[in-house]
Protein backbone atom coordinates (compact mmCIF):
# COMPACT_ATOMS: atom_id res chain seq x y z
CA UNK A 1 0.00 0.00 0.00
CA UNK A 2 2.72 2.42 1.21
CA UNK A 3 4.63 1.42 -2.08
CA UNK A 4 1.68 1.97 -4.56
CA UNK A 5 1.00 5.84 -2.97
CA UNK A 6 4.95 6.28 -3.07
CA UNK A 7 4.98 5.19 -7.10
CA UNK A 8 2.01 6.54 -8.27
CA UNK A 9 1.19 9.60 -6.06
CA UNK A 10 4.85 11.36 -4.63
CA UNK A 11 7.23 10.03 -6.68
CA UNK A 12 5.73 11.80 -10.18
CA UNK A 13 5.09 14.79 -8.15
CA UNK A 14 8.60 15.13 -6.94
CA UNK A 15 9.85 14.76 -10.13
CA UNK A 16 7.44 17.07 -11.38
CA UNK A 17 8.84 19.14 -8.60
CA UNK A 18 12.19 18.84 -9.52
CA UNK A 19 11.49 19.98 -13.22
CA UNK A 20 9.50 22.58 -12.44
CA UNK A 21 11.29 24.82 -9.88
CA UNK A 22 14.39 25.28 -11.60
CA UNK A 23 12.73 25.94 -15.21
CA UNK A 24 10.54 28.63 -13.97
CA UNK A 25 12.87 30.11 -11.01
CA UNK A 26 15.40 30.92 -13.85
CA UNK A 27 12.54 32.57 -16.13
CA UNK A 28 12.70 35.32 -13.27
CA UNK A 29 16.08 35.07 -11.39
CA UNK A 30 19.46 35.24 -13.36
CA UNK A 31 21.52 32.44 -11.09
CA UNK A 32 24.14 29.86 -12.55
CA UNK A 33 23.39 27.05 -11.22
CA UNK A 34 19.76 27.21 -12.34
CA UNK A 35 20.40 27.92 -16.15
CA UNK A 36 23.01 25.26 -16.30
CA UNK A 37 19.94 22.86 -14.21
CA UNK A 38 17.61 24.28 -16.82
CA UNK A 39 19.74 23.48 -19.79
CA UNK A 40 20.30 19.69 -18.72
CA UNK A 41 16.45 19.23 -18.19
CA UNK A 42 16.38 20.58 -21.82
CA UNK A 43 18.74 18.22 -22.90
CA UNK A 44 16.76 15.54 -21.20
CA UNK A 45 13.62 16.73 -22.71
CA UNK A 46 15.22 16.25 -26.52
CA UNK A 47 16.78 12.14 -25.45
CA UNK A 48 13.11 11.97 -24.27
CA UNK A 49 12.01 13.07 -27.49
CA UNK A 50 13.67 10.69 -29.15
CA UNK A 51 13.21 8.12 -26.99
CA UNK A 52 9.56 8.85 -27.62
CA UNK A 53 10.14 8.58 -31.60
CA UNK A 54 11.28 4.82 -30.44
CA UNK A 55 8.56 4.07 -28.47
CA UNK A 56 5.88 5.24 -31.06
CA UNK A 57 7.59 2.98 -33.84
CA UNK A 58 7.06 -0.07 -31.32
CA UNK A 59 3.46 0.94 -30.59
CA UNK A 60 2.49 1.18 -34.34
CA UNK A 61 4.01 -1.90 -34.46
CA UNK A 62 2.71 -4.25 -31.68
CA UNK A 63 -0.42 -2.22 -32.63
CA UNK A 64 -0.86 -3.43 -36.03
CA UNK A 65 0.86 -6.95 -35.23
CA UNK A 66 -2.08 -7.69 -33.01
CA UNK A 67 -4.69 -6.31 -35.58
CA UNK A 68 -3.31 -8.34 -38.43
CA UNK A 69 -3.35 -11.80 -35.92
CA UNK A 70 -7.10 -10.82 -34.81
CA UNK A 71 -8.27 -10.19 -38.19
CA UNK A 72 -11.38 -8.48 -36.64
CA UNK A 73 -12.04 -5.61 -37.89
CA UNK A 74 -10.86 -4.69 -41.94
CA UNK A 75 -8.33 -2.57 -41.03
CA UNK A 76 -5.78 -4.99 -40.76
CA UNK A 77 -4.91 -4.73 -44.37
CA UNK A 78 -4.03 -0.93 -43.60
CA UNK A 79 -1.70 -2.65 -40.77
CA UNK A 80 -0.12 -4.75 -43.17
CA UNK A 81 1.05 -2.06 -45.91
CA UNK A 82 1.60 0.61 -42.91
CA UNK A 83 3.66 -2.09 -41.26
CA UNK A 84 5.35 -2.77 -44.57
CA UNK A 85 5.80 0.85 -45.65
CA UNK A 86 7.48 2.07 -42.66
CA UNK A 87 10.22 -0.92 -41.97
CA UNK A 88 10.81 -0.68 -45.89
CA UNK A 89 11.35 3.30 -45.42
CA UNK A 90 13.45 2.64 -42.15
CA UNK A 91 15.52 -0.37 -44.18
CA UNK A 92 16.15 1.70 -47.10
CA UNK A 93 17.06 4.97 -45.40
CA UNK A 94 19.65 3.28 -43.59
CA UNK A 95 21.05 1.40 -46.44
CA UNK A 96 21.78 4.34 -48.16
CA UNK A 97 22.98 6.91 -46.08
CA UNK A 98 19.48 8.79 -45.00
CA UNK A 99 18.98 12.28 -46.11
CA UNK A 100 22.59 12.19 -47.97
CA UNK A 101 20.99 10.23 -50.20
CA UNK A 102 19.38 12.16 -53.26
CA UNK A 103 17.25 9.22 -54.13
CA UNK A 104 15.76 8.69 -50.63
CA UNK A 105 15.31 12.85 -50.40
CA UNK A 106 13.60 12.32 -53.89
CA UNK A 107 11.19 9.31 -52.61
CA UNK A 108 9.97 11.61 -49.79
CA UNK A 109 9.55 14.66 -52.31
CA UNK A 110 7.70 12.83 -54.97
CA UNK A 111 5.69 10.04 -52.73
CA UNK A 112 5.35 11.34 -49.36
CA UNK A 113 5.34 15.15 -50.09
CA UNK A 114 3.04 15.13 -52.66
CA UNK A 115 0.96 12.54 -51.51
CA UNK A 116 0.19 14.72 -48.45
CA UNK A 117 -0.27 18.15 -50.86
CA UNK A 118 -3.03 16.15 -52.55
CA UNK A 119 -4.82 15.14 -49.46
CA UNK A 120 -4.78 18.51 -48.13
CA UNK A 121 -5.73 19.65 -51.74
CA UNK A 122 -9.14 17.28 -51.64
CA UNK A 123 -10.72 19.77 -49.51
CA UNK A 124 -10.90 22.17 -52.26
CA UNK A 125 -13.55 19.72 -53.67
CA UNK A 126 -15.42 19.39 -50.12
CA UNK A 127 -15.13 23.30 -49.95
CA UNK A 128 -17.05 23.50 -52.80
CA UNK A 129 -19.95 20.81 -52.08
CA UNK A 130 -19.93 22.78 -48.50
CA UNK A 131 -20.14 26.25 -49.50
CA UNK A 132 -23.14 24.85 -51.63
CA UNK A 133 -25.14 22.94 -49.23
CA UNK A 134 -24.07 24.33 -45.68
CA UNK A 135 -23.49 28.17 -45.99
CA UNK A 136 -27.25 29.01 -45.49
CA UNK A 137 -28.30 32.01 -44.28
CA UNK A 138 -31.32 30.36 -41.91
CA UNK A 139 -31.49 33.50 -39.48
CA UNK A 140 -29.57 37.30 -39.08
CA UNK A 141 -26.98 35.63 -37.32
CA UNK A 142 -26.19 33.61 -39.77
CA UNK A 143 -26.10 36.24 -42.11
CA UNK A 144 -23.77 38.21 -40.67
CA UNK A 145 -20.88 35.25 -40.26
CA UNK A 146 -21.77 34.40 -44.06
CA UNK A 147 -21.48 38.52 -44.79
CA UNK A 148 -18.10 38.24 -42.94
CA UNK A 149 -16.48 35.43 -44.36
CA UNK A 150 -16.62 36.65 -47.58
CA UNK A 151 -15.04 39.99 -46.79
CA UNK A 152 -11.57 38.35 -46.21
CA UNK A 153 -12.45 35.65 -49.11
CA UNK A 154 -13.55 38.33 -51.44
CA UNK A 155 -10.38 40.02 -50.35
CA UNK A 156 -8.24 37.92 -50.99
CA UNK A 157 -9.03 37.60 -54.92
CA UNK A 158 -8.01 39.78 -57.62
CA UNK A 159 -11.79 40.65 -58.84
CA UNK A 160 -12.51 42.19 -55.39
CA UNK A 161 -9.98 44.66 -55.54
CA UNK A 162 -11.38 44.98 -59.28
CA UNK A 163 -14.85 46.12 -58.24
CA UNK A 164 -13.69 48.32 -55.29
CA UNK A 165 -10.25 49.16 -54.84
CA UNK A 166 -10.58 49.63 -50.95
CA UNK A 167 -11.98 45.84 -50.91
CA UNK A 168 -8.25 44.34 -49.98
CA UNK A 169 -7.72 47.56 -47.35
CA UNK A 170 -10.96 46.78 -46.05
CA UNK A 171 -10.55 43.06 -45.51
CA UNK A 172 -7.10 43.28 -44.04
CA UNK A 173 -9.39 45.72 -41.37
CA UNK A 174 -11.43 43.01 -40.88
CA UNK A 175 -8.57 40.72 -40.22
CA UNK A 176 -6.73 42.86 -38.59
CA UNK A 177 -8.98 44.85 -36.12
CA UNK A 178 -12.20 42.61 -35.47
CA UNK A 179 -10.87 39.34 -36.20
CA UNK A 180 -7.57 40.01 -33.89
CA UNK A 181 -9.67 41.59 -31.02
CA UNK A 182 -11.64 38.08 -30.71
CA UNK A 183 -8.22 35.85 -31.49
CA UNK A 184 -6.81 38.19 -28.63
CA UNK A 185 -9.52 37.69 -26.11
CA UNK A 186 -9.03 33.37 -26.79
CA UNK A 187 -5.16 33.62 -26.52
CA UNK A 188 -5.33 35.44 -23.28
CA UNK A 189 -8.16 33.71 -21.92
CA UNK A 190 -6.02 30.04 -23.16
CA UNK A 191 -2.76 31.50 -21.40
CA UNK A 192 -4.75 32.47 -18.08
CA UNK A 193 -5.95 28.92 -17.80
CA UNK A 194 -2.69 27.56 -18.25
CA UNK A 195 -1.54 29.38 -15.40
CA UNK A 196 -4.27 28.52 -13.33
CA UNK A 197 -3.81 24.69 -14.60
CA UNK A 198 -0.13 24.73 -14.07
CA UNK A 199 -1.27 26.61 -10.32
CA UNK A 200 -3.76 23.81 -9.76
CA UNK A 201 -1.46 20.99 -10.75
CA UNK A 202 1.65 22.80 -8.21
CA UNK A 203 -0.98 22.39 -5.08
CA UNK A 204 -2.23 19.43 -6.41
CA UNK A 205 -5.44 19.98 -6.88
CA UNK A 206 -5.16 18.65 -10.26
CA UNK A 207 -5.66 14.55 -10.06
CA UNK A 208 -4.87 14.17 -14.05
CA UNK A 209 -2.06 11.81 -14.87
CA UNK A 210 0.65 13.20 -12.48
CA UNK A 211 -1.18 11.73 -9.03
CA UNK A 212 -2.76 8.73 -9.33
CA UNK A 213 -4.98 6.26 -6.92
CA UNK B 1 -49.31 32.11 -64.26
CA UNK B 2 -49.09 29.48 -61.54
CA UNK B 3 -47.87 27.25 -64.20
CA UNK B 4 -44.61 29.27 -64.61
CA UNK B 5 -44.25 29.88 -60.61
CA UNK B 6 -44.40 25.86 -60.19
CA UNK B 7 -41.71 25.71 -63.21
CA UNK B 8 -39.39 28.19 -61.35
CA UNK B 9 -39.95 26.73 -57.99
CA UNK B 10 -38.87 23.03 -59.46
CA UNK B 11 -35.60 24.79 -60.97
CA UNK B 12 -34.65 25.88 -57.58
CA UNK B 13 -35.72 22.44 -55.73
CA UNK B 14 -33.63 20.85 -58.32
CA UNK B 15 -30.61 22.84 -57.97
CA UNK B 16 -30.43 21.93 -54.40
CA UNK B 17 -30.03 18.04 -55.07
CA UNK B 18 -27.46 18.57 -57.88
CA UNK B 19 -24.86 16.24 -57.16
CA UNK B 20 -21.59 16.55 -55.75
CA UNK B 21 -19.77 14.94 -58.50
CA UNK B 22 -20.53 17.65 -60.76
CA UNK B 23 -19.85 19.97 -58.76
CA UNK B 24 -16.26 18.99 -58.12
CA UNK B 25 -16.13 18.51 -62.05
CA UNK B 26 -16.30 22.04 -62.58
CA UNK B 27 -14.27 23.06 -59.91
CA UNK B 28 -11.48 20.78 -62.03
CA UNK B 29 -12.14 22.62 -64.81
CA UNK B 30 -11.90 26.21 -63.29
CA UNK B 31 -8.64 25.00 -61.73
CA UNK B 32 -7.11 23.48 -64.36
CA UNK B 33 -7.69 25.76 -67.28
CA UNK B 34 -6.09 28.93 -65.87
CA UNK B 35 -2.76 26.96 -64.72
CA UNK B 36 -2.90 25.78 -68.44
CA UNK B 37 -3.91 29.40 -69.96
CA UNK B 38 -2.38 31.73 -67.62
CA UNK B 39 -4.44 34.99 -67.79
CA UNK B 40 -2.15 36.59 -65.05
CA UNK B 41 -5.00 38.46 -63.51
CA UNK B 42 -3.43 41.69 -62.49
CA UNK B 43 -3.39 42.66 -58.26
CA UNK B 44 -2.08 44.79 -55.60
CA UNK B 45 0.98 44.79 -53.58
CA UNK B 46 -0.12 44.75 -49.65
CA UNK B 47 1.20 46.42 -46.98
CA UNK B 48 2.31 43.57 -45.22
CA UNK B 49 3.94 41.68 -48.52
CA UNK B 50 5.95 45.43 -48.96
CA UNK B 51 7.18 45.66 -45.56
CA UNK B 52 8.34 42.13 -45.73
CA UNK B 53 10.49 43.07 -48.68
CA UNK B 54 11.71 46.28 -47.92
CA UNK B 55 12.95 45.04 -44.65
CA UNK B 56 14.49 42.20 -45.86
CA UNK B 57 15.96 44.94 -48.77
CA UNK B 58 17.06 47.20 -45.88
CA UNK B 59 18.81 43.74 -44.45
CA UNK B 60 22.94 45.17 -43.77
CA UNK B 61 25.76 42.70 -45.36
CA UNK B 62 26.54 39.91 -43.58
CA UNK B 63 23.00 39.09 -41.73
CA UNK B 64 22.34 35.94 -40.15
CA UNK B 65 18.94 34.46 -40.94
CA UNK B 66 18.21 31.70 -39.20
CA UNK B 67 14.78 29.49 -41.21
CA UNK B 68 13.18 27.81 -38.29
CA UNK B 69 9.62 26.65 -38.83
CA UNK B 70 7.46 23.82 -39.90
CA UNK B 71 6.82 24.00 -43.20
CA UNK B 72 4.38 21.19 -44.51
CA UNK B 73 4.24 19.49 -47.85
CA UNK B 74 0.38 19.65 -47.62
CA UNK B 75 0.54 23.43 -47.65
CA UNK B 76 3.23 23.58 -50.35
CA UNK B 77 1.12 25.81 -52.66
CA UNK B 78 -0.13 28.11 -49.40
CA UNK B 79 3.05 29.15 -47.52
CA UNK B 80 5.78 28.49 -49.87
CA UNK B 81 5.09 30.58 -52.38
CA UNK B 82 6.39 33.55 -49.83
CA UNK B 83 9.12 31.49 -48.62
CA UNK B 84 10.62 30.98 -52.25
CA UNK B 85 10.44 34.33 -53.23
CA UNK B 86 12.21 35.29 -49.80
CA UNK B 87 14.73 32.52 -50.93
CA UNK B 88 15.04 34.41 -54.46
CA UNK B 89 15.22 37.77 -52.57
CA UNK B 90 18.26 36.69 -50.57
CA UNK B 91 20.28 34.77 -53.14
CA UNK B 92 21.86 37.43 -53.87
CA UNK B 93 22.68 39.22 -50.85
CA UNK B 94 25.35 39.29 -48.93
CA UNK B 95 23.82 36.77 -45.79
CA UNK B 96 23.85 33.66 -44.12
CA UNK B 97 20.81 31.25 -44.10
CA UNK B 98 20.54 28.75 -40.59
CA UNK B 99 17.86 26.11 -41.25
CA UNK B 100 16.59 24.49 -38.42
CA UNK B 101 13.75 22.73 -38.96
CA UNK B 102 10.92 22.02 -35.95
CA UNK B 103 8.86 19.12 -38.05
CA UNK B 104 10.24 16.53 -39.61
CA UNK B 105 8.56 17.54 -42.30
CA UNK B 106 10.59 20.84 -42.44
CA UNK B 107 13.82 19.22 -42.63
CA UNK B 108 13.24 17.53 -46.09
CA UNK B 109 10.67 20.86 -47.27
CA UNK B 110 13.52 24.07 -46.99
CA UNK B 111 16.43 22.30 -48.54
CA UNK B 112 14.11 20.95 -51.33
CA UNK B 113 13.04 25.18 -51.25
CA UNK B 114 16.55 25.82 -51.40
CA UNK B 115 17.19 23.92 -54.46
CA UNK B 116 14.54 24.88 -56.43
CA UNK B 117 15.16 28.55 -56.45
CA UNK B 118 18.85 27.92 -57.04
CA UNK B 119 20.31 29.15 -53.89
CA UNK B 120 22.38 26.39 -53.58
CA UNK B 121 23.91 27.31 -57.26
CA UNK B 122 24.72 30.92 -55.92
CA UNK B 123 25.86 29.94 -51.93
CA UNK B 124 28.40 28.03 -50.47
CA UNK B 125 26.89 24.89 -47.77
CA UNK B 126 28.80 25.16 -45.01
CA UNK B 127 29.85 28.82 -45.50
CA UNK B 128 26.89 30.79 -46.62
CA UNK B 129 23.92 28.23 -45.82
CA UNK B 130 23.47 25.35 -43.57
CA UNK B 131 20.94 22.66 -42.75
CA UNK B 132 20.76 21.72 -39.21
CA UNK B 133 19.59 18.27 -38.10
CA UNK B 134 15.68 17.90 -36.61
CA UNK B 135 15.93 17.81 -33.33
CA UNK B 136 13.18 15.28 -30.94
CA UNK B 137 11.10 17.08 -28.25
CA UNK B 138 9.27 20.10 -29.93
CA UNK B 139 9.52 23.64 -30.70
CA UNK B 140 8.60 24.52 -26.79
CA UNK B 141 11.99 22.37 -25.41
CA UNK B 142 14.74 22.88 -28.89
CA UNK B 143 13.72 26.77 -29.41
CA UNK B 144 15.10 28.27 -26.14
CA UNK B 145 17.97 25.50 -26.02
CA UNK B 146 19.04 26.69 -29.53
CA UNK B 147 19.09 30.64 -28.66
CA UNK B 148 21.01 30.46 -26.20
CA UNK B 149 23.54 28.07 -26.71
CA UNK B 150 23.26 26.37 -30.99
CA UNK B 151 26.12 24.18 -30.38
CA UNK B 152 24.93 22.77 -26.96
CA UNK B 153 21.08 21.65 -28.95
CA UNK B 154 23.17 20.98 -32.34
CA UNK B 155 26.23 19.09 -32.75
CA UNK B 156 26.46 18.48 -35.98
CA UNK B 157 24.48 19.81 -39.31
CA UNK B 158 22.08 17.13 -41.07
CA UNK B 159 25.21 15.70 -42.80
CA UNK B 160 26.78 14.97 -39.49
CA UNK B 161 29.65 17.27 -40.25
CA UNK B 162 30.32 18.49 -36.52
CA UNK B 163 29.24 22.79 -36.53
CA UNK B 164 32.82 23.58 -35.19
CA UNK B 165 34.02 22.69 -38.78
CA UNK B 166 31.19 25.00 -40.85
CA UNK B 167 32.82 27.91 -41.61
CA UNK B 168 29.57 29.74 -40.97
CA UNK B 169 29.22 28.82 -37.22
CA UNK B 170 32.83 30.59 -36.35
CA UNK B 171 30.72 33.67 -35.90
CA UNK B 172 27.43 32.24 -34.64
CA UNK B 173 26.81 30.93 -31.61
CA UNK B 174 23.32 32.45 -29.74
CA UNK B 175 20.78 34.92 -30.25
CA UNK B 176 23.13 37.50 -30.20
CA UNK B 177 24.35 36.69 -34.20
CA UNK B 178 21.14 36.26 -35.18
CA UNK B 179 19.52 39.02 -37.45
CA UNK B 180 16.22 37.55 -38.47
CA UNK B 181 14.58 34.90 -38.02
CA UNK B 182 11.77 33.28 -40.87
CA UNK B 183 8.63 30.83 -40.24
CA UNK B 184 8.50 29.01 -43.55
CA UNK B 185 5.89 26.93 -42.05
CA UNK B 186 1.83 27.37 -41.24
CA UNK B 187 1.70 27.13 -37.68
CA UNK B 188 5.17 27.73 -35.39
CA UNK B 189 4.17 31.71 -34.68
CA UNK B 190 3.06 31.13 -31.30
CA UNK B 191 5.88 28.85 -30.57
CA UNK B 192 8.45 31.52 -31.93
CA UNK B 193 6.86 34.94 -30.22
CA UNK B 194 7.27 32.72 -27.26
CA UNK B 195 10.90 31.60 -27.69
CA UNK B 196 12.25 33.81 -30.06
CA UNK B 197 10.52 37.38 -29.87
CA UNK B 198 12.40 37.97 -26.25
CA UNK B 199 15.64 38.24 -27.24
CA UNK B 200 14.46 41.32 -29.46
CA UNK B 201 15.13 38.92 -32.87
CA UNK B 202 12.77 40.17 -35.32
CA UNK B 203 10.37 37.48 -36.88
CA UNK B 204 8.96 37.55 -40.39
CA UNK B 205 6.36 34.88 -41.03
CA UNK B 206 4.85 33.36 -44.63
CA UNK B 207 1.70 31.69 -42.92
CA UNK B 208 -1.20 30.24 -43.78
CA UNK B 209 -4.48 32.43 -44.78
CA UNK B 210 -6.14 30.19 -42.38
CA UNK B 211 -3.98 31.32 -39.43
CA UNK B 212 -3.15 34.90 -41.13
CA UNK B 213 -6.12 36.20 -39.19
CA UNK B 214 -5.63 33.93 -36.02
CA UNK B 215 -2.21 35.43 -35.61
CA UNK B 216 -2.67 39.13 -35.88
CA UNK B 217 -2.12 39.57 -32.29
CA UNK B 218 1.45 38.79 -32.20
CA UNK B 219 1.77 41.73 -35.00
CA UNK B 220 -0.11 44.05 -33.01
CA UNK B 221 1.80 42.74 -29.58
CA UNK B 222 5.09 43.70 -31.76
CA UNK B 223 6.49 40.51 -31.14
CA UNK B 224 6.37 39.34 -35.25
CA UNK B 225 7.48 42.05 -37.23
CA UNK B 226 5.61 41.07 -40.27
CA UNK B 227 3.59 38.47 -42.13
CA UNK B 228 2.32 37.34 -45.65
CA UNK B 229 -0.98 36.24 -46.12
CA UNK B 230 -1.05 32.96 -47.80
CA UNK B 231 -1.06 32.57 -51.79
CA UNK B 232 -2.34 35.77 -52.28
CA UNK B 233 0.76 36.86 -49.60
CA UNK B 234 3.25 34.69 -52.02
CA UNK B 235 1.60 36.09 -55.18
CA UNK B 236 2.63 39.63 -53.71
CA UNK B 237 6.02 38.76 -53.40
CA UNK B 238 6.37 37.20 -56.61
CA UNK B 239 5.62 40.34 -57.70
CA UNK B 240 8.09 42.49 -55.76
CA UNK B 241 10.74 40.11 -56.14
CA UNK B 242 10.50 39.64 -60.06
CA UNK B 243 10.70 36.13 -60.60
CA UNK B 244 10.99 32.79 -58.86
CA UNK B 245 11.42 29.56 -60.70
CA UNK B 246 7.62 28.11 -59.89
CA UNK B 247 5.62 31.37 -59.50
CA UNK B 248 3.83 29.54 -57.43
CA UNK B 249 1.21 32.57 -55.80
CA UNK B 250 0.93 33.83 -58.75
CA UNK B 251 -0.05 30.71 -61.10
CA UNK B 252 -2.20 29.74 -58.21
CA UNK B 253 -4.12 33.47 -57.96
CA UNK B 254 -5.00 32.96 -61.57
CA UNK B 255 -6.91 29.53 -60.54
CA UNK B 256 -8.44 31.35 -57.19
CA UNK B 257 -9.64 33.63 -59.20
CA UNK B 258 -12.37 31.37 -60.55
CA UNK B 259 -12.73 29.50 -57.77
CA UNK B 260 -14.09 32.03 -55.48
CA UNK B 261 -16.06 33.44 -57.80
CA UNK B 262 -17.83 30.14 -58.40
CA UNK B 263 -18.05 29.71 -54.51
CA UNK B 264 -19.77 33.14 -54.11
CA UNK B 265 -21.78 31.92 -56.75
CA UNK B 266 -22.50 28.43 -55.62
CA UNK B 267 -23.69 30.44 -52.04
CA UNK B 268 -25.57 33.00 -53.82
CA UNK B 269 -27.06 30.32 -55.89
CA UNK B 270 -27.72 27.94 -53.16
CA UNK B 271 -29.15 30.77 -50.34
CA UNK B 272 -32.23 31.88 -53.62
CA UNK B 273 -32.52 28.43 -53.58
CA UNK B 274 -33.47 28.23 -49.87
CA UNK B 275 -35.41 31.33 -49.92
CA UNK B 276 -37.31 30.37 -52.80
CA UNK B 277 -38.48 26.96 -51.46
CA UNK B 278 -39.31 28.30 -47.90
CA UNK B 279 -41.50 30.46 -50.10
CA UNK B 280 -43.42 27.33 -51.57
CA UNK B 281 -44.00 25.54 -48.63
CA UNK B 282 -45.52 29.07 -47.02
CA UNK B 283 -47.48 28.89 -50.25
CA UNK B 284 -48.32 25.30 -49.54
Amino acid sequence: MVSKVLYRTILPYVIFMICFVPVLSNYYFDVPILRSVETELRNWSTLIGLTAMFLGLANITIYYYREIKRRKHLEWQFGVYSIALTYAWIIYGLSQGGLTSPAYNEIYVFVKGHSEAAQIGLLTFFFVTAAFRTFRAKNMQALVLLIFAFIPFIGVAPWGEQIWSGWPAFSEWILGGITMAGSRAILIAASVGLVAMVVRIVLRYEKGGLIRG
Amino acid sequence: MKKEEGASVSIWSKAQSVRAEWLWLVTLVLIIVPLAVPPHVPFTVNQSTLRIYEYVKKLPDGSVIVSGGSGQWAFIYETSAAFMAFLTQIKNKDVKLIIFPLSTDSLMFEPWAVKVTGFDKVKEYGKDWVVLNYVPGGADITLPAFMTNIRGLCRTDVYGRPLDELPIFKTVNSYKDITLWVDCGANSIPSLARYVAPYKVPILGFVHSAYYGMFQPYIAAGQVYEMTNGIRGGGEYEKLVGYTPWNLGTVTMDSYQLYSIYILALVIIANIGTQMLKKEEKKQ
